[in-house]
Formats: structure tokens, C-alpha cells, sequence
């Protein structure tokens, strides 16, 4: 390209090239190695399930209940939707109303403090902590018997952190001054959560959902002080165990024939396949964005 | 000059303080009607939280202690619901900040937030006579479906004018509306400031001396949380205040 630019231009001396280039190889080097670690225990993981789970599959399995030994996973299939829906009603409306209330900042600070140190111990309290907490409270004290609502509820504990932070991480992305903005123009607080704040954050709440419900979905323990088991369809939504896969899982392996060891990898698989999707979903939805 | 127009804002004794800092040291100040009432000082001398403070966007931060008057139309604006009063006193912020809707919504926010139903075609016709205020309508080319952050930076701010104006406001309060604007875009909304002060009172915030030099009507200068000078524009630039000459020397 020719120029009329005639000022001095003049070469520009880098500095330390040859140990700055071998630098950036080690660590571009030590990223391929750990990425590869994960790709080969991920991959490993997938593989041994699927196999084991695709090549004994039938469709009496999917289409009758059981239990857990014999006949089919239905029963665990619905129940584990049915739970993992309950605890999303349970945990999402506390969790949305949470993080706008940390985000707006309009109290002192210190009960927002307080909020966001309650979540965050909440995420590593241990989910058998929290089974025992609702056999004790919920089936028992409250009556609730093994449930619907007890399973749910005890879902809902451990899904409420999740959900709140990754909320509240898509609310802050939304700029402040449009924020600000928006009540310069006269709009009340319910005004700009339900015409800014969630409109913008749909994608982010979107993705925390299915975060959410994933790691629900994979919950054993304090399901089984919670939700119980059942060898049939709940039927009702108090007094009535539910079943679900991780109960499959855990129970078929256990139990010594081959049949029900199948049946805890197709609850595996189904499980596994099901939360990569939900996953891929969440990641197609926020690139679309 | 001072006797003839009409005051439409009175500020008295205004102090706002956080726990370790006076922002604002109990100020006094006229906003006149239909003038641009420009207040200049250097960064961190106060200026925007006082636009906050005149439509009680403050009062949303629970660390700022506000004490003292402003009194808007003889009414005390804390006996005004803070809501009517930001449709009455607009602000217009330093950056553009349109909302990720398109043109037409980004108008019809401030309407539609109101909770009136308004017909259609009524709401049509105000958005358009806002787009017209705020001088956007020709080079939007009657598009007002694309998105809002899709315009250039000069076109983004001109929508959140346009915004602020379709609710009718008696003041129109600007933070440097000008700071993040390429020349041309610059020289737009100078044009435009000097429109609107035909329909509207104009509170300008800015350290931009040129863009003062060109629309200011009543020039103050704040410095420290205080007002040193106050006059007209053409006084503010003679005027021999320490304080003034210092400032116009830094600015230019």
C-alpha cells in the first residue's frame, strides 16, 4: 500500500522475544495437557455408560414401571421430572425475588451480606445433611410421610443457591446506568424487574435453571430420606414416595443379577444423556443471544 | 435580567453527605424557565449528584444523606411521589444507554410503564412528535422497528432524549450529554439543546467550555461541593473570580 504518511516512523524493538515465545508455549502447552486430562476422564466416563447402558436397553423398560429389580424405569423417569419440577417451583420464585433484592442494593447492605452468606453456605452444606434435616422436619414433624412435596422441598434447598447466584451474575451484567435510567423515567420497582431485569436476564436465568435442574436430577441422598422410593407412579403429591433414577442407579447395582444391573446403567445413560442435552441446550440458547 | 424570568426550581441549602464525605455543602440556586442553567466544575465537584438529587434518583441510594429544599413549581419535591416527579424532571445520562429494544420501544418505555392504556394511534403520534423533537425522525427514515443499540453513538443519545421528551417533561436535565460524542455528533446535540429550550427549562451538566460557551443561558460554576460563581453566560466568562479564571484557564 502506498502512503503519504511521511512522519518518523520508527521500528519498534520488542524486547526479550525468544524467552517471551517460550513462555507462551509451556503454558499454551500445560493448557492442552490438563484440557486433554479432562476430555480423556470425561470421554471414558461417557463411553463406559453409554456402552454399557445403549446395548441393553429395551422398550419395556422405558415403557413399564418397576422396581428397581425387575420390570422397567418408567416410574423412575417420571419421578425424577416430577421431583426435580417440584423443587424448580419451590426454589426459582425465592431465588428470583433474592437476587433482585441483592442487586438493587437499596438496603444498608448488611441483610444482602447476610443473603449472599446464607447461599453460599447452603451450597456446601452436604446433601445427606439436608436429607436427614427433611426426613426429620418435613416426613416426620410435618407429616408429609415420603413425598412429592418433602422431595421437592428437600431438592429445592440444595437447587435455591445455584439458582440465585447465577441469577444474580445475569442481573449485574445489565448495565447500571440503564438501570438508573429507567427509573429517571418514572418507572417503580416492579416496573424495571419485570420490563428490564428479566426481560435482559432471560438467557442467564435460562441457563441457571438448567444448571439447576441438572445437578437436582443427579441427587440421591437426600432424596431417599425425602421422596422414598415407589415401585409405581406417586399418587399424590403428600403420603405417596416417588421413584427416580439415581435410586436405580444405586439400588441395581446392588442388587446381585444381571438384569437389574442393567437397569441401573440405562438409568445411568438416561440420566447422563439427559443433562449433557439440557447443557448444549443452555449453551445454544446463549450464543443465539 | 435575573427579575424578568420565571424561577422554576429553587434549590435551598442542599446537603448531601455519605458517612466520610460532603458531596454537596448546603447550596443555593435558581433554575430559570425556558434557559439553559448550565452547571460547569471540574470531576468530583458535585454536579451530577445534584441532577440526582433534583429528581430524587438519590433516594434510591441508601448511603446518601440529603437534607435542605428544592422546591419545583412551589412544591416541595419530597411532597412529590418520586415517579410523577422524574416524568416532570428528565435526565438524560452521560453515556447513551438505550435499552436492548427497538426505537419505538425504547420510547414508549416511559408511556407504557404509566400503566394508561393509550390507543395506538395516539401513542404512534407521540412517539414520533418525540423523535422529531429530539431531531432523529429524518435519519431514522422512518424505520422505528430496528434495534435501538443498532444506532451510532450521536443517534443512540438523540433516542434517550427522545425518550425523556415523550413524557412531557418541564425540565430536561443533562449529564454531560456531549463527553462521549465524536464531533458531529457533538455539534447535533448543541443544535438541539438550543431547540429545546424553546418547549423545555434545560439543566446542563458539563466541563465541556465550549459546548457552555454556545447554549448557556445562566452559568455556574461549582467547585468542592459549592458554588463560587453564579451569572449569565456571557458574565460567567467575563467574570474576574479567582475560582472562574482558574477554571476557564484549566478547561480551555
Amino acid at each position: 500500500m502506498t502512503s503519504s504518511y511521511t512522519g518518523n516512523r520508527q521500528e519498534i524493538q520488542w524486547k526479550n522475544v525468544g524467552s517471551r515465545k517460550l513462555k507462551d508455549t509451556i503454558a499454551n502447552g500445560l493448557s492442552y495437557v490438563v484440557l486433554g486430562m479432562m476430555v480423556v476422564i470425561l470421554l471414558s466416563i461417557f463411553i463406559y455408560i453409554l456402552d454399557s447402558g445403549a446395548s441393553h436397553i429395551t422398550l419395556t423398560m422405558l415403557i413399564t414401571p418397576g422396581n428397581t429389580a425387575t420390570g422397567g424405569i418408567l416410574n423412575a423417569i417420571v419421578g425424577t421430572w416430577e421431583l426435580v419440577g417440584m423443587g424448580l417451583l419451590f426454589s426459582l420464585p425465592p431465588s428470583v425475588l433474592g437476587a433482585l433484592y441483592v442487586v438493587n442494593g437499596r438496603s444498608n447492605g448488611t441483610l444482602s451480606l447476610v443473603a449472599r452468606l446464607f447461599t453460599d453456605v447452603l451450597t456446601s452444606v452436604p446433601s445427606i445433611v439436608i436429607g436427614l434435616f427433611a426426613f426429620i422436619v418435613l416426613v416426620q414433624r410435618l407429616d408429609m410421610g415420603y413425598s412429592l412435596i418433602a422431595g421437592g422441598l428437600a431438592l429445592a434447598v440444595m437447587m435455591l443457591p445455584y439458582l440465585m447466584r447465577i441469577i444474580e451474575i445475569s442481573f449485574r451484567n445489565i448495565p447500571k446506568e440503564q438501570i438508573e435510567n429507567a427509573y429517571a423515567l418514572g418507572a417503580d420497582d416492579i416496573s424495571v424487574a419485570s420490563r428490564i431485569y428479566l426481560p435482559q436476564a432471560k438467557v442467564g436465568m435460562l441457563s441457571g435453571i438448567l444448571l439447576a435442574v441438572s445437578i437436582a436430577a443427579g441427587e440421591t441422598a437426600q432424596l431417599l430420606y425425602s421422596a422414598g422410593w415407589n415401585n409405581n407412579y406417586a399418587t399424590g403429591f403428600l403420603h405417596s414416595g416417588v421413584g427416580y433414577l439415581t435410586y436405580v442407579v444405586w439400588n441395581g447395582i446392588n442388587y446381585p443379577t444381571t438384569y437389574s444391573h442393567y437397569l441401573a446403567f440405562v438409568s445411568a445413560m438416561i440420566l447422563i444423556l439427559s443433562v449433557t442435552g439440557m447443557i448444549a441446550i443452555s449453551k445454544y440458547i446463549g450464543r443465539r443471544q | 435580567m435575573e427579575e424578568k424570568v420565571e424561577k422554576i426550581i429553587e434549590i435551598k441549602e442542599l446537603k448531601v453527605e455519605t458517612k466520610n464525605k460532603v458531596i454537596l455543602d448546603g447550596v443555593d440556586l435558581n433554575i430559570f424557565k425556558n434557559s439553559v442553567n448550565t452547571i460547569v466544575g471540574p470531576s468530583g465537584s458535585g454536579k451530577s449528584t445534584l441532577l440526582r438529587s433534583l429528581n430524587r434518583l438519590l433516594d434510591m441510594d441508601p448511603s446518601m444523606d440529603v437534607s435542605g429544599d428544592v422546591i419545583f413549581e412551589k412544591r416541595n419535591i419530597v411532597d412529590i411521589d418520586p415517579v410523577e416527579l422524574r416524568r416532570e424532571v428528565g435526565l438524560v445520562f452521560q453515556k447513551p444507554n438505550p435499552f436492548p429494544m427497538s426505537v419505538y420501544d425504547n420510547v414508549a418505555f416511559g408511556l407504557r410503564i404509566q400503566g394508561k392504556k393509550l390507543k395506538k394511534d395516539e401513542m404512534d403520534k407521540m412517539i414520533n412528535q418525540a423523535l422529531e423533537d429530539a431531531d432523529l425522525i429524518e435519519e431514522l427514515g422512518g424505520n422505528l422497528k430496528q434495534g435501538g443499540t443498532s444506532l451510532s453513538g450521536g443517534q443512540q443519545q438523540r433516542l434517550c432524549i427522545a425518550r425523556a421528551l415523550v413524557l412531557r417533561p418541564k425540565v430536561l436535565m443533562f449529564d454531560e450529554p456531549t463527553s462521549a460524542l465524536d464531533p458531529i455528533a457533538k455539534g447535533k446535540i448543541v443544535d438541539l439543546i438550543r431547540a429545546l429550550k424553546q418547549k423545555y427549562t434545560v439543566i446542563l451538566v458539563t466541563h465541556d467550555m465550549n459546548l457552555t460557551r454556545k447554549v448557556s443561558d445562566y452559568t455556574n460554576l461549582i467547585y468542592e461541593g459549592k458554588f463560587v460563581a453564579k451569572g449569565t453566560g456571557s458574565e460567567f466568562f467575563e467574570s474576574e473570580i479567582e475560582e472562574v479564571r482558574d477554571f476557564l484557564a484549566e478547561a480551555d
